[in-house]
């Protein structure tokens, strides 16, 4: 036989040859020792790419309660691609909520901050909570998140926004608090909260517990969101039940010092 | 890692297509790992592999119920690997680059090398060999990663890439040979090349 082809050496490693052309190359391996060691170097190749260690995705991957309408892939679509698509369901559900605001008065009071002074913002507008059934953002594990504050957006740079929400207004001690936190506008894709500058908090009559990091479930080049899960047993509750206050603090990690802040109401019952 | 079929997985298939979204999160489970490396090893960075297999698994869940008597595996990869282009594309555009330094989490599998030497070694020789892979255009990339990460045959492979069995066996050959080539110019890592020529027809 003449010398193999590189594509032979190949297949064979990988069991693809058929029998012919199999037996045939093993019998020119059996006379040519060039070629045994072409076939060993490449059986090395092989083996340094298959060793390589798997890696643990960073994230856990969630699919929607519901499943949606099929999507339309026109050109838009098709332009950003898949990775992107999963952050336009945030982009669009933060501009979603914003539009549900009507004039009134606000059951969550939104604040902003900048270098540690608190401001009121123009957020106040209605409760979220009052928003039309099936319009609340539905993406992670099938949890909704109909208890939503007012999005908090800051006024210097207006594509900037905070948005907070979480799955109830009222939790008994066996149950679990579920917390959706929305950065868009984050100039940084990270999957880390406290990279992106992202704390939650559980406050009342000044004490308070910082929540452990929310994990991230969707980016794109200008929204993340971040989603916790948190057993109200697990939590150390500086004053026992009652009525809390859930805080979302989004420190704009830009140098800037600007500081946006969401709060919403909730109730923790003995 | 290589994702074999589970043993019931035509029957969660099946449900998956009537709703179940409990039959779908098995397989989801089950092909997490492999469909992120898969993303991880042509895209290079761990948090844009973590999005297109996200994005893989929702289209998956959207579209489950086209998929009729198709095997579920090749089809989610199929998904997969457009998302990877889509991604090119999109990179192209915006004048991504790769990572260069990935930082994954390793999942702890294999025996320890307690070395700190060869530790290190054995990070410098995956490093390079991650970036020789990187370097590869990305129709030879692609076929490189799905057989020798994710371990599928060659029908398998021509089935996800729609490309005649023969496209796939030159593409893995000559992927192969290129990354192999790459490897050569660091002798004192891979001492298995040391007087050897650079492989033939790459």
């Amino acid at each position: 036989m003449p010398e193999p082809q590189l594509e032979e050496l190949s297949a064979y490693l990988d069991h693809e040859l058929t029998g012919a052309a199999r037996q045939e190359l093993e019998a020119h391996l059996g006379e040519c020792e060039t070629c045994r060691r072409r076939l060993e170097a490449l059986r090395h190749t092989v083996s340094m790419i298959q060793e390589l260690p798997p890696e643990a995705p960073p994230r856990p991957f969630t699919i929607p309660a519901q499943r949606k309408q099929p999507r339309r892939t026109g050109p838009v679509l098709g332009w950003l691609g898949g990775a992107a698509a999963a952050a336009l369901v945030a982009i669009v559900a933060v501009n979603g909520l914003q539009n549900l605001h009507g004039p009134g008065g606000a059951a969550a009071p939104a604040t902003l901050s900048r270098g540690g002074a608190a401001l009121k913002t123009q957020s106040g507008s209605g409760s979220a909570s009052q928003a039309a059934p099936g319009t609340a953002y539905d993406f992670s594990l099938g949890v909704q998140f109909p208890h939503q504050a007012a999005p908090v957006t800051d006024p210097r740079n207006p594509s900037r926004r905070l948005q907070l929400a979480s799955d109830s207004v009222r939790y008994d001690r066996g149950g679990t608090i579920r917390v959706e936190a929305i950065l868009a506008g984050a100039s940084a894709a990270t999957a880390d909260a406290g990279k992106a500058g992202l704390q939650l908090s559980l406050q009342r009559n000044g004490a308070g517990t910082v929540l452990p990091a929310p994990a991230r479930l969707a980016t794109s080049s200008g929204a993340l969101t971040f989603v916790g899960t948190y057993p109200v047993a697990g939590l150390p509750l500086p004053s026992g039940p009652g009525a809390y206050t859930l805080i979302a603090s989004w420190t704009v990690p830009d140098g800037s010092g600007t500081i946006l802040t969401a709060q919403l109401p909730i109730e923790i019952d003995g | 890692m290589d994702g074999k079929a589970l043993p019931d997985e035509a029957a969660l298939v099946g449900r998956a297509r009537q709703g179940d979204r409990e039959a779908f999160t098995q397989l989801v489970m089950h092909y997490q790992v492999p469909l992120y490396n898969m993303a991880l090893r042509m895209i290079g960075r761990p948090e844009d592999a973590a999005d297109v297999a996200q994005d893989a698994f929702l289209r998956a869940w959207e579209k489950i119920r086209s998929l009729r008597n198709a095997p579920f595996k090749p089809w989610l990869f199929q998904i997969g690997v457009n998302l990877c282009y889509d991604h090119f594309r999109r990179g192209r555009r915006l004048g991504l680059m790769p990572d260069e330094e990935q930082g994954g989490k390793v999942l702890p599998l294999g025996a320890a090398q307690p070395d700190p030497q060869e530790r290190a070694l054995a990070r410098e020789r995956d490093r390079l060999v991650r970036a020789s892979i990187e370097s590869l255009d990305h129709d030879h990339r692609v076929a490189l990663v799905l057989r020798d990460v994710n371990g599928m045959a060659y029908e398998e492979i021509a089935s996800v890439l729609r490309v005649p069995l023969g496209t796939v066996k030159s593409r893995i050959a000559r992927a192969r040979a290129q990354v192999q080539e790459r490897l050569m110019v660091y002798p004192e890592l891979f001492g298995a090349y040391r007087g050897l020529k650079e492989p033939s027809d790459a």
